[in-house]
């Protein structure tokens, strides 16, 4: 069974079919989430939702993106109204701050090179999400640019920005 | 020195390219040329090389700590879905909680609208469901063809035992055996021609002999759901047998049963009507509505699940004080035409007195029923399932042409959750009733009126916006006046403004290639979006025209239906 079949099977309410979509995606869904909000319970809350939603609105997905690609931009709004609420809750300026390195060993759970995530970590919103979706996942700026609904233009500029800080932070 | 810096930037944009695979040949020569040449590029290179082998060391996938599948579980419930719970202590008025889940219409994405529209028409079918029903299949009077000494058991999930051995995937039982289901266990027993009954977690049931000698089931507590099929060749009722009474289904057909040790139940009827008998006292069920039975007093008025919070707390108030007569009034009082079936149970537990008062309330509310009028001295048990049938059958006609009908019953699901203690909690899921469609269509269509002027406007803003953009400019502005400016503050420069006016004619050329693509782009959306928003309304309005259709032929069928029954009921008068 491709994907095309798994995904319509779950569109006509197969909960056998969701939970393959599940097992498949929940482990990027996560990554992406985890690398974006540092902090694992809301990650874990983001993918939760993310696959709530996808269940719920899955009727209307017609097939005019790739499943991931509508997948991920769900997962991203998701992030942007979680985070949205965090800071409403904590009173903050909603630019996420940085970690310091001990308490962004805590938070990644996962064998990694600890170095270069922790530089990801202290790029702007923008530009680590297209990072990690360019360099980590694999998309192309026009998948991006739907995902996030900016420009193919506005992408390339982010990664180009992203990985000239990268190799400055990890020269230093 | 500046002159080589800048090239160099540029020499870098084609590195990321190079890296990226997106050169074409020339360009891949000139910069693999110019790598052999220039230190600053080598490094660069070199780096980006390097950062992008470490990027590729990285992770995709991240296994979260916690299963969060099991948090998601439990919540993939259809959206269309209306749960009406009916909760709390059975010897207290009920609680009784409605939680719908609503659709979102302020939604102002077009998509969703029109999507909801068509959510709309599927509700509209669904929505009839509150009104009971039952297909009358034509009864053939032929004995039992078989007795079976063997019935087919299968575990569904869980360990649950057979006479306290484990159940294998299939098995049989037979009299005299039972089955056990913990808190994550379920069973079914398979009765050829009979139906399926699916044993939920927590329950005990055993098989045992009936007087005629045929298997029976036995509950002993616990929660039952059956799946009979409707009786071809036979019309002996199924029974299963509880420590408080029986539970009867002569016509097949489908309900949720649940039942504590000391004789505290309740029963919600899908499908078919099912009498409950213990205590000397029987109700008879109809599809959708509820009935709980008492340990002492039995089985009380069954009423529907979605009728009036105010009816639902009367018929409560009444089990617990049957003898009182207020609470009757107060029964009748809160009745309308959907809680016929419960008027017409209590007929039997009154005086004649008050048997006189509910039937001239049941005239009132229901015409067309037929309670022949010399019966009501004696209306008794005999008369109930006749009447509640007639009752269940009026309530059909009119609806007759719906095709859909037969598989209603299968959208309706039942969940009673029971303590043992004599708590329970059920909850019904069904579609949303219909009774809002039209408000909410009328919303749907409200909005999308909105978001169509809306869209006119941003249409209008762009092209004023773009009537200032010249698409086809050329830098042609006066020079001498933007000179004249500029040396107000500063020194002019003919090298250097030459050197930066063309630097900028390249970035104004990018610039308005992409302002011509994004107006172009928000041109086409914005006629998308326009284009659905049509369709929706279109939509909406053959919604609301069948809605209104439908309307009519129920009350020309209601019309007709009254002209029919009059002269039966004069029948009925010259018969006194
Ligand atoms: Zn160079």
């Amino acid at each position: 069974m491709n994907e095309f079949d798994i995904v319509n099977k779950a569109k006509n309410r197969d909960q056998n079919a969701f939970k393959l979509l599940f097992k498949e995606y929940s482990p990027k869904i996560y990554a992406f989430s985890l690398r974006l909000s540092l902090d694992v319970p809301m990650a874990e809350e983001i993918t939760q939702e993310t696959f709530i939603k996808v269940w719920f609105k899955l009727e209307s997905f017609r097939f005019e993106s790739k499943f991931s690609t509508w997948l991920f931009s769900i997962a991203y709004n998701e992030f942007l109204t979680q985070l949205r609420a965090k800071t409403r809750l904590n009173n903050k300026h909603s630019e996420a701050e940085y970690l310091t390195y001990e308490k962004f060993k805590d938070v990644i759970h996962y064998d990694t090179n600890l170095d270069l995530e922790y530089a990801i970590s202290k790029l702007p919103e923008k530009q680590k999400t297209v990072f990690i979706l360019y360099q980590i996942e694999g998309y192309k700026h026009k998948e991006i640019a739907e995902i996030l609904e900016i420009n193919e233009g506005t992408s390339k500029a982010h990664l180009h920005n992203a990985k000239n800080f990268l190799k400055k932070e990890l020269i230093k | 020195m500046t002159d080589f810096n800048n090239e160099c930037n540029n020499n870098k944009e084609l590195i990321d390219k190079l890296i990226e695979n997106e050169l074409n040949n020339q360009d891949k020569l000139f910069i693999e040329a110019h790598l052999k040449e220039c230190n600053d590029c080598k490094r660069y290179y070199f780096d980006l090389l390097s950062l992008n082998e470490k990027i590729a060391g990285l992770p995709k996938k991240i296994i979260p700590k916690s299963n969060i599948w099991k948090s998601i579980d439990g919540k993939l419930e259809d959206e269309n879905i209306k749960v009406t719970q009916i909760s709390g202590n059975l010897f207290t008025v009920s609680n009784i909680t409605e939680i719908k889940n609503q659709q979102e219409i302020s939604e102002s994405k077009p998509n969703y609208l029109l999507r909801y529209a068509i959510a709309a028409s599927i509700i509209l079918v669904l929505g009839l469901m509150s009104i009971p029903f039952y297909i009358n299949n034509s009864v053939d009077v032929n004995p039992v063809t078989s007795v079976l000494g063997y019935w087919q058991v299968e575990k569904i999930k869980g360990n649950p035992t057979l006479s306290d051995k484990p159940l294998s995937s299939v098995d049989s039982i037979k009299e005299g055996e039972w089955i056990i289901t913990d808190d994550s266990s379920e069973a079914v027993i398979k009765i050829e021609g009979i139906g399926d009954i699916y044993i939920e977690p927590k329950s005990k049931i055993k098989i045992m002999k009936n007087e005629q000698g045929e298997n029976n089931v036995y509950l002993e507590y616990g929660t039952i759901n059956t799946n009979l099929t409707k009786p071809s060749g036979n019309n002996i009722p199924f029974e299963v047998e509880t420590v408080n009474g029986i539970v009867r289904d002569t016509k097949g057909g489908s309900y949720t049963f649940t039942m504590n040790d000391k004789g505290e139940g309740m029963i919600f009827v899908k499908d078919g009507i099912v009498n409950v008998v213990s205590n000397g006292r029987e109700s008879v069920i109809p599809s959708g509505k509820v009935c709980i039975v008492q340990a002492v007093n039995g089985p009380g008025v069954p009423f529907g699940f979605n009728t009036s919070p105010q009816f639902k707390n009367a018929i409560m108030y009444y089990d617990e004080n049957s003898g009182d007569l207020n609470a009757i009034n107060n029964v009748i009082a809160n009745s309308t035409s959907q809680d016929l079936v419960s008027l017409i149970n209590l007929m039997p537990r009154v005086s004649p007195e008050v048997q006189n008062v509910i039937y001239s309330r049941v005239q009132s509310i229901a015409p067309n029923i037929r309670i022949p009028k010399d019966s009501i001295k004696f209306f008794g048990l005999e008369n109930l399932n006749k009447v509640i049938e007639d009752c269940v059958e009026n309530s059909l006609k009119g609806m007759e042409n719906l095709k859909e009908l037969e598989n209603l019953d299968k959208k309706i699901r039942v969940k009673i959750e029971n303590d043992m203690n004599g708590k329970f909690d059920m909850k019904v899921f069904t579609n949303e009733l219909n009774k809002d469609i039209r408000e909410n269509l009328e919303k749907a269509l409200e909005q999308l009126e909105k978001s169509k002027e809306g869209i006119e406007k941003s249409k209008s803003l762009y092209k004023d916006k773009a009537k200032n953009f010249d698409f086809n400019f050329d830098f042609n502005f006066d020079t001498a006046k933007f000179r004249q400016e500029f040396e107000k503050n500063f020194k002019w420069n003919d090298e250097e403004f030459k050197k930066e006016f063309e630097e900028n004619l390249d970035k104004y050329k990018d610039y308005k290639y992409e302002y011509k693509f994004e107006y172009d782009e928000m041109n086409k959306n914005l006629e998308e979006a326009q284009k659905e928003i049509e369709e929706a309304q279109k939509e909406i309005e053959r919604e609301l025209k069948e809605l209104e259709e439908k309307q009519k032929k129920e009350e020309l069928n209601k019309e007709s239906r009254n002209l029919k029954t009059e002269p039966q009921n004069s029948e009925v008068d010259s018969e006194i």
